[in-house]
């Protein structure tokens, strides 16, 4: 994807020379239209921009157009006749020029070499564009030789339709689903918990149905716009306390575990002035708290979440700073964070938020697998910290949501259906700062580092969490769009009032040949995922298990002994607490002696792992890693050609291919019956040609050369004939032949 | 004199073994010369403990009433603990290990005692002779030639009596270049890039001194390598100031005028004491219990570990890319020439020569850029991270190379023909070992100890069938390129292996090893099932068809 030009530049140091020498013949003006997807509009364009190849902070690029729409921004490559590499992994909406509006982090406009924010309105227009994305790629436009008039409608273009605040109604979301009437629905297998039935098929499948009942006190929405229209609630709550205070106060399940412990989650009171109020909030807990208490699952462990956990102020803090670690301009710039690279890491805080989640969903999971107590996680509104909390606590205790399907169902059940704000959290709107926060991220990020330590146990790759998280900015599915499901609901009615076409029917992201085609789709699967063993046997496998586990854990006293008093006496602090001011450090880990979750974290690590059973992720700090493919995976310098993991990924892929192509064989030997081919993995057959960040980068861009910091050369300042050519490929084994 | 001087108690019951990971066992401790031996005596020997005295790298003691406790830190850096009852047994063995573990004579060591249990199949000992290797360069090249000139060690105490150099240079020259050069280590052969010709040299620094003195016969060798037109880069490991003040006591470097084809590049790698200090602040944050890790990726980077196998790794690379990218030929030199000169020589061919990657060929280039090129393993080596001597000539300078060889390995997990733990052997045998292979500084102390009659070669045992499988990796796939690893501190990563083997159980993974040993010992079965089918249905065809001929 080189300039031709570049090539041309080849005998000496490639930065000396200016665009304008190295594309004489350039720009022929070429008809290169955008692909518009329906419902997409073209708004302003600009010619002649130039991309920079964000490589070795040489000048080298191309020119082309620069185009702006109401679904992304577009770089229209006057070369792009040139596609004969078809990459092995396309996003089918997503070109790699391509951001959407939604994908925008910020924009810098470059003035006489200074980098400066733009936002609002402009009084004068930069020579250079830079336009940092979420997904983390970076973008170098130069406007130098574009018409005057056409930078000024871009670049005012850009900023207004990706940087202030938006209607929602103004997504593109919605002019793509009345254009694009969605009749592929279908048989779309994740269960998306938006009705009754796919409730208590839950409650079904954890055996959770004894104790709790799917309610549909919310149709509606008269009980509480934040609440789902159906979710689950304990056996014993009545439907006038759940009319009560709006939802408010009320436990509403997540999930039951083997034993019969429950994972319950509750919106906190606002904070009462008025003291009969409190009162009565108080004998209303104090009654909901009883019901929750009947044998045998009588007792209940609280945990307020925004007093144990960071704030999303520390968490969005957090991930700025680290983020910013890899949005790079040029390489200088890499090289530059090289002497303080750990403790750049380090002050960011990032890893260190990703550990304490973690830390806190295995204390969860201690109290409900060991001590067979229920949790009940607390939170403002109970949609963000508890969603991840209780999200991990699933991934962690059941195999399930490690399938592909049960993880998608999950992020419906707890995130999309369970209310998180993802247009707020993600700021889709631009409508105020103060409300985002990476809160989902923070989740594919700790899910990451499972996947990470245990391969085997999880049947989708990182590749597959990455490409998620790429599509929270992705506008056509609405998944991440909405703040709840009453607001998709009247919104969807509310638009397709007006455009008298019958609700909308949006598009879901678990539709993934949406994006990918199949070949692409297989990357998102894990070819060493151990499929489950046949149901009986993995009934003795737990049951096994378990005894293992009480070998090695001497019974503790809490199964017996706190059965007398321990809700009585706690309540009323309890409630105390709950209505007042956060509940501080009540009842959180550091209550019990901290080394009761050392020892069961501890003896769980010395046993072999089950990949179906009980997952506790390490957690010393050296376990806690950078997520590389996501963060890494546009930066040149940090690519490896014919090297990591996917080299090891892709020979073992090989010979898998190569184990079920004998199996077939074998099958027709048996059978003689011809099977019709089956759907192998699509290879790549030389591992060494491939770059460590494949999918996501191409092999044919850079040339096969040793990144070695800049500073490397400086001492040979005067030396410009050391050239830094862009080598071919070469290929010696014909030398060793 | 005898050991049994030295072991006062030779054995202490009801002693209690620590170990991390494992629960604590109780049984019988025994001192022999060589070894601490612990056993439970339980069952069938099952729980047996054999330490190398030479293994130990410190040794702590205290009491709490009567019960001593003694905590053996080891070279391997692992750590664990005794507690003996009876205070007088109890100081009679620390002293015993004390002593034992810090024997003064080399010919007291394991090594010269320890009789092996398997059969020679091949003498590790002339396995890698230097004429072998000379053939296979000779096929290539002639401009290059074998010198005997220093078989009696006269000319350069620290080179092996055999070493290859510029065929148009004589003995005569090399004994004046050899007076020039810093130790006599004048410029010699290290690696032939088959593709372009282009070749990499070691020496040590020129003696030029503050007067800038100059040699003509080694501006002769230095030169004579270069084709006309063609240019060489001189890689000097020390800073420009570093090399400066050298000068200072008689060392320096090349000044360009003399030396009018090749470029001077300073790439400066550290040395010596301060990079025994990054090991020893490097295991300080690894072993820190404290369960939080708190300020654990400070730790990491005070200890500057990573930045040094950045900085080597980068220097190797430079070299690399100056003879495979640059059409360039390389003179690499430090000080002495015996350390960082090492390192990047050896790295540089890892990157560029696919048979260095390939066990056999791994080895060899240990024996040929390590041991015969001089480097001091055993003052390296004579302590490591739990050491408080603080003696200058101890570094873990060869740890280092193989940490960046694990990069390597790591980046590029199907290019190796090895595994990690070959690299983790290879650690814990130039520390402490039954064989004699890393004991001596040079060939000329090698051959004075006897050290090939009189030991057993680590190759010897590592080169049987039955042991080599250890060590092979399963992903190797012959990759015939030139591998750039990736130098940014992002891809760089702790060598857990070593630096956390015993942090963490290592149950399972050595249940994991034996189940991928067991995988590929059924697939070579099935392997030849196949081909013997094979052969058999050609051979039925082959029949079938001469059948319907007739």
């Amino acid at each position: 994807m080189l300039g031709s030009g570049a090539k041309a530049a080849k005998p000496s140091f490639v930065s000396y020379i200016s665009p304008e020498e190295i594309h004489v013949k350039e720009p022929i003006e070429k008809e290169v239209n955008p692909h518009l997807l329906p419902g997409e509009q073209l708004l302003c364009e600009a010619s002649t921009v130039y991309k920079y190849i964000q490589e070795d902070g040489s000048n080298r690029g191309t020119y082309g157009k620069l185009v702006c729409t109401n679904f992304k921004i577009a770089f229209l490559d006057d070369d792009s006749t040139s596609d004969d590499n078809e990459p092995q992994f396309k996003n089918k909406i997503i070109g790699e020029n391509d951001i959407t509006l939604q994908c925008v982090d910020q924009i810098y406009g470059v003035y006489d070499e200074k980098k400066k924010l733009l936002t609002g309105q402009l009084r004068k227009y930069p020579e250079k564009l830079i336009i940092y994305c979420k997904d983390l790629r970076v973008f170098n436009f130069c406007l130098r030789y574009t018409k005057e008039e056409e930078v000024k409608r871009i670049v005012s273009g850009i900023i207004h339709h990706s940087q202030t605040p938006k209607l929602l109604k103004r997504l593109f979301l919605f002019s793509y689903a009345s254009a694009a009437p969605n009749n592929t629905d279908a048989r779309n297998q994740t269960v998306m918990f938006d009705t009754l039935e796919d409730w208590r098929d839950e409650l079904e499948r954890t055996k959770g149905n004894v104790q709790y009942k799917a309610v549909s006190t919310n149709e509606g929405y008269r009980v509480s716009e934040k609440l789902p229209l159906y979710f689950v609630v304990p056996i014993c709550v009545s439907e006038e306390s759940i009319l009560k205070y709006e939802g408010r106060g009320i436990p509403i399940w997540c999930w039951s575990c083997h034993n019969g412990a429950a994972l319950l989650k509750m919106s906190a009171f606002p904070k009462e002035q008025d003291d009969s109020a409190s009162q009565m909030q108080k004998a209303f807990l104090d009654g909901i708290y009883r019901t929750i208490r009947k044998p045998p699952y009588e007792l209940l462990k609280t945990d307020d979440l925004s007093s144990s956990l960071p704030s999303l102020q520390e968490i969005q803090t957090a991930y700025t700073r680290f983020k910013q670690l890899f949005l790079i301009d040029n390489s200088t710039d890499f090289w530059a964070t090289d002497v303080k690279w750990f403790s750049l890491l380090e002050s960011t805080n990032w890893l260190e938020i990703i550990r304490r989640v973690l830390k806190k969903a295995i204390e969860v999971v201690e109290c409900l697998e060991r001590q067979h107590t229920n949790v009940l996680l607390i939170e403002e509104n109970a949609t963000d910290l508890c969603c991840v909390i209780s999200s991990l606590v699933q991934v962690m205790m059941d195999s399930y949501s490690r399938t592909k399907l049960g993880f998608q169902s999950l992020i419906q059940k707890e995130w999309v259906i369970g209310g998180h704000g993802f247009l707020d959290r993600c700021n889709h709107l631009h409508k105020s700062d103060k409300e985002e926060a990476p809160v989902f991220l923070l989740l594919l990020n700790c899910v990451w580092q499972l996947v990470q330590q245990y391969p085997p146990a999880f049947e989708f790759t990182e590749t597959y969490l990455t490409v998620l998280s790429d599509s929270l900015y992705v506008p056509i599915f609405s998944t991440f769009f909405f703040n709840s499901q009453h607001q998709k609901d009247t919104t969807a009615t509310g638009e397709s009032l007006k455009t008298q076409s019958g609700p909308f029917r949006f598009l879901t992201v678990w539709d993934w040949s949406v994006q990918f085609d199949l070949k692409a789709q297989a990357f998102l699967n894990n070819p060493l995922y151990a499929e489950k063993p046949k149901p009986e046997k993995s009934q003795r496998k737990t049951a096994r298990f378990k005894h293992q586990r009480q070998l090695s854990l001497p019974l503790t006293q809490t199964k017996s002994s706190p059965k007398r008093g321990f809700f009585r006496e706690e309540t009323d602090h309890l409630i105390k607490n709950i209505l007042g001011k956060r509940i501080g450090k009540f009842i959180n880990s550091s209550d019990e002696p901290p080394n009761n979750f050392r020892e069961f974290y501890d003896s769980w690590h010395s046993k072999p792992v089950d990949y179906h059973g009980l997952l506790l992720p390490r957690i010393d700090g050296p376990e806690i890693k950078v997520w590389a493919q996501r963060y890494l995976r546009w930066i040149p310098e940090a690519q490896l050609h014919g090297g990591g993991t996917i080299a090891t990924a892709a020979k073992i892929l090989d010979l898998m291919e190569e184990v079920q192509n004998l199996q077939v064989k074998m099958d027709e030997e048996h059978s003689q019956a011809v099977s019709g081919g089956i759907h192998a993995v699509p290879m790549l057959r030389n591992s060494a040609r491939l770059s460590s960040l494949f999918p996501f980068a191409l092999l044919q861009r850079q040339s096969v050369k040793p990144a070695l910091p800049t500073s490397t050369w400086k001492d040979l300042e005067d030396e410009d004939d050391l050239v830094k050519r862009d080598d071919e490929f070469v290929d010696l084994s014909s030398d060793i032949l | 004199m005898e050991f049994a001087e030295l072991i006062k108690t030779p054995r202490a019951d009801n002693v209690v073994l620590h170990r991390p990971f494992e629960p604590a066992v109780e049984g019988t401790l025994c001192l022999t010369g060589h070894h601490l031996i612990f056993s439970s005596r339980r069952q069938d020997n099952a729980e047996e403990l054999w330490l190398l005295h030479s293994n130990i790298d410190s040794i702590e003691k205290r009491f709490v009433g009567s019960l001593g406790t003694i905590v053996i830190k080891c070279k391997d850096l692992r750590i664990i603990q005794l507690d003996i009852p009876g205070m007088e047994e109890c100081l009679n063995i620390a002293s015993s290990i004390e002593a034992l573990s810090t024997l003064d004579s080399v010919t007291l060591m394991y090594p010269f005692f320890y009789r092996p249990m398997f059969e020679i199949v091949e003498d590790g000992w002339s396995a890698f002779l230097p004429e072998k290797e000379f053939e296979f360069l000779n096929a290539l090249t002639d401009e290059w030639r074998l010198t005997y000139i220093n078989k009696d060690f006269s000319i350069c105490p620290s080179y092996p009596p055999v070493v290859t150099v510029p065929k148009s240079i004589d003995d005569e020259t090399l004994q004046k270049v050899a007076v020039f050069r810093h130790g006599g280590r004048f410029p010699v052969l290290s690696y032939y890039h088959k593709k372009n010709g282009m070749v990499m040299m070691r020496t040590s620094q020129p003696l030029t001194g503050t007067n800038g003195k100059r040699c003509k016969d080694d501006e002769k060798l230095i030169n004579s390598t270069l084709g006309p037109g063609r240019r060489g880069y001189i890689i000097d490991t020390r800073s420009l100031s570093a090399a400066q003040q050298a000068r200072a006591k008689g060392g320096g470097f090349g000044v360009e005028v003399y030396y009018p084809q090749w470029r001077r590049i300073h790439k400066s790698v550290e040395r010596f004491n301060i990079l025994q200090e990054s090991l020893i602040k490097l295991v300080e944050a690894c072993n820190d219990q404290s369960h939080n890790m708190d300020r654990w990726l400070s730790k990491l980077e005070a200890s500057n570990w990573l930045t040094h196998v950045k900085e080597i790794l980068t220097a190797g690379c430079l070299a690399a890319q100056c003879i495979d990218r640059e059409d360039a030929s390389v003179l690499v030199h430090g000080t002495e020439g015996t350390d960082s000169t090492l390192q990047i020589t050896s790295l540089a061919q890892i990157i560029l020569d696919p048979d260095c990657r390939t066990i056999r060929g791994f080895e060899s280039l240990i024996v040929r850029e390590w041991l015969q090129a001089g480097h001091p393993f055993q003052q390296r080596c004579a302590q490591s991270a739990y050491s408080n001597s603080k003696q200058k000539w101890e570094a873990p300078v060869f740890l280092l190379f193989l940490d960046c060889v694990w990069q390597m390995l790591h980046q590029f997990p199907c290019s190796f023909e090895f595994n990690e733990h070959f690299l983790v052997t290879l650690f814990e045998h130039a520390y402490a070992s039954q064989f004699g292979t890393f004991l001596g500084n040079n060939e000329n102390e090698r051959s004075k100890l006897k050290l090939p009659q009189k030991t057993m070669s680590l190759w010897s045992w590592v080169n049987q069938p039955e042991e080599l499988k250890n060590f092979k990796n399963p992903l190797f796939e012959a990759n015939s390129l030139v591998i750039w690893p990736s130098v940014a501190p992002q891809s760089l990563q702790l060598w857990e292996g070593v630096f956390l083997r015993w942090n963490r159980p290592s149950k399972f993974l050595d249940e994991a090893q034996e189940e991928m040993r067991k995988i590929i010992s059924d697939n070579r079965v099935l392997q030849e099932k196949v081909n013997y089918l094979r052969r058999k249905v050609a051979h039925m065809e082959t029949n079938d068809e001469m059948q319907e001929d007739l």
